[in-house]
Parts: C-alpha cells; structure tokens; sequence
C-alpha cells in the first residue's frame, strides 16, 4: 500500500482498478512516450478539482467578513500576499503575481496532503511532476525579468556590469547555469521531500518483518510520528516552493540592481 | 505568529544556497558527461563541464550572500 504511494502505475486502489490505457504514443529523440491516464496524473486531476470547488465554494460566498471556508483560504491568500509576495517584491509587482504564487501553493499543498491519504498516490513523489511545476515557476520567473527589463535587457543582464570584457562569454555560461539551476533545485526538493517521508515510513513498516514481532511497538509508533511529521512537511514544501519562486522574480523585478 | 513568519522571511533567501550549489554541479557534470558521450572525448568534456559547474555554483553562493549582506547594510541604516 506504501510502495503504491511511490509507484506511478496505470492504476488506483492497490491495482483493484485499471485504468484507460495509453491514448497516444509515439517517439521523439529516439524516446518512447505514452501519454495516458496513470496514478499521478488521475491525482492531479483530483487535487484540480477540489481546488475549482474551493474556487466555487469561496466565491459564492464571498463576504466582508468571510466565514467557515472562506476565512480558511483569506487567511493563506494574505499570507501569501503579504508575507510572500510583498516581502521579496516591490509592492506594484507583487500584486500581479500573487495569482500565480496562490496557484502554485494551492496546488502542491493539495497533491501533498492528497498523498497522506491510505490508497492515494504523492503526485508530487513524481519528478516527472514537480519538473512541471518547476518549469511553469521558470517560464513565470523569465517572463517576469524580461517584462520589467525588456527582452534585450534581460539578455544583458546576464553579464554584470563591470566584468572586463574576455571574462563576458564565461559570465554568460556560469549566469545560464545559474538561471536553469535554479527551478532544478526547486524541482529536485519537492521531489526528495515528499518521497522521503514515504520511504521513511516504509523502512519502519519493513522492520517489523525483517526483526519480528518485537518491532511492532516502537515501528509503528514511529512510523505515526513520522506521518504526523509529513503533514507539517506538505505544508512546508508547498510555502518553501512559492517563497522561492517568489524570491527569484523578486530579484529580477527589484528596482535596484 | 508574526515573529514566526518573520524569521521565516528572513531565512527564506537562504533556503536556496545548499541546492544551487549542488545544482550548478549536477548541471556541469551531465551536461559534460553528455557531450562526453555523444562526441567521444572522454574524460575531457566532462572535466571541463565538472570544473565549470563547482565554479558556477561557488560563484551563486557567493553573490547571493553579497546581496543578502547588502540588502541587511541598506536596513540598518534607514
């Protein structure tokens, strides 16, 4: 049931359903792509879901002083406006991107708390995933700088302002390194973060079996220190996530160099 | 609560040094390995690459503390 949470299989519920095989494959560069329906992908669709009802829920509702749900989702939205956006932005920028910022945490909280559920699946487990995520926080961090320093500007900003001029093409290369390495590590980390917490759990769980009945106790009362443990982890991933998209548009939307 | 997400906007910036480091040096290392491999001039590619990308990530570390310094000089003195 854990090694399900791990896995990416075209399957739910401990393989008690199967789903719609793949609707397309074909190859590129020599790679053989299968676009269907798996595990992960039908937890995203979950997690969407769910927040679009939110979104609806919230909405209609939607009051001065807002109640039950609505004061729930308020509370993270200014928490995100105010104490992410606004704390690494200027002011003007930080409303605009606030949306997206919402978008994103909104979204891996889901998926990382959808993977704390007996029979789900952490889509977020999947690099495949958080590699998504990343390169939607890259596109959103370029489109940023070249916004607020035109395209051309955004090229030269790769070589800082002093540099003598036969270091230029090397300043290029390391600051390009910079600009992919950037969403990588934020890729790599949900990833680690959430798998590591399943496999954690499984390893207590494997215990039992490999030293006997003596290791039931201390196991699994581990191992619910450790799920305990992982609820607060979704959430931190997620802020961590958004803190650090929202800390690299701020850095190329800031006023100042 | 508002101390909280104080220190938690002031070690924010910082969360992010230990992974560009090893970033910049995973990117080097395949990015050499994989050029290595497809124009077979091993190991010279990837020594480059390797070099290049502890470099690069040393480089980020570095200019993302100066800022941070930077940044905390500005806010002593206004």
């Amino acid at each position: 049931m854990i090694t399900d949470h791990l896995q990416d299989t075209p399957s739910l519920f401990g393989h008690a359903i199967h789903l719609p095989g793949p609707f397309l494959s074909f190859d590129i560069l020599g790679i053989h792509v299968e676009i269907g329906l798996t595990q992960n992908v039908v937890m995203m669709l979950m997690a969407a879901f769910l927040l679009i009802i939110m979104g609806i829920l919230v909405r209609r509702r939607i009051a001065l002083v807002p109640k039950g749900i609505g004061n729930l989702v308020e509370a993270f939205v200014l928490f995100i406006r105010d104490e992410i956006a606004a704390a690494t932005m200027p002011a003007r920028e930080a409303f605009r991107y606030t949306s997206f910022l919402c978008t994103t945490f909104f979204f891996i909280l889901v998926c990382n708390l959808l993977g704390l559920i007996p029979y789900g699946a952490t889509a977020t487990g999947n690099l495949a995933v958080t590699a998504s995520l990343a390169f939607a926080a890259f596109l959103m961090i370029q489109y940023a700088g070249m916004r607020k320093m035109g395209v051309l500007g955004y090229f030269r900003h790769l070589v800082p302002p002093g540099v003598p001029w036969w270091l230029a093409p090397l300043m290029v290369v390391v600051e390009l390194m910079g600009v992919f390495a950037k969403p990588f590590a934020l890729c790599v980390r949900l990833f680690a973060n959430m798998l590591a917490g399943h496999a954690v759990i499984l390893s207590l769980i494997g215990l039992i079996f490999l030293v006997g009945w003596l290791m039931v106790v201390p196991s699994v009362a581990f191992g619910v220190f450790i799920y305990c443990l992982e609820i607060f982890v979704a959430f931190l991933q997620a802020y961590i996530f958004t803190m650090l998209t929202s800390v690299f548009i701020g850095l190329l939307v800031a006023d100042t160099h | 609560m508002p101390r909280f997400s104080s220190s938690l906007r002031q070690v924010g910036p910082y969360l992010n040094l230990g992974a560009m480091l090893a970033a910049c040096v995973a990117i080097g290392v395949g990015l050499g390995y994989g050029l290595d491999e497809k124009l077979g001039t091993h190991p010279w590619l990837l020594l480059a690459g390797s070099a290049l990308g502890i470099g690069s990530g040393f480089y980020h570390f570095f200019k993302t503390i100066n800022q941070q310094l930077r940044k905390a000089d500005k806010g002593d003195e206004s």
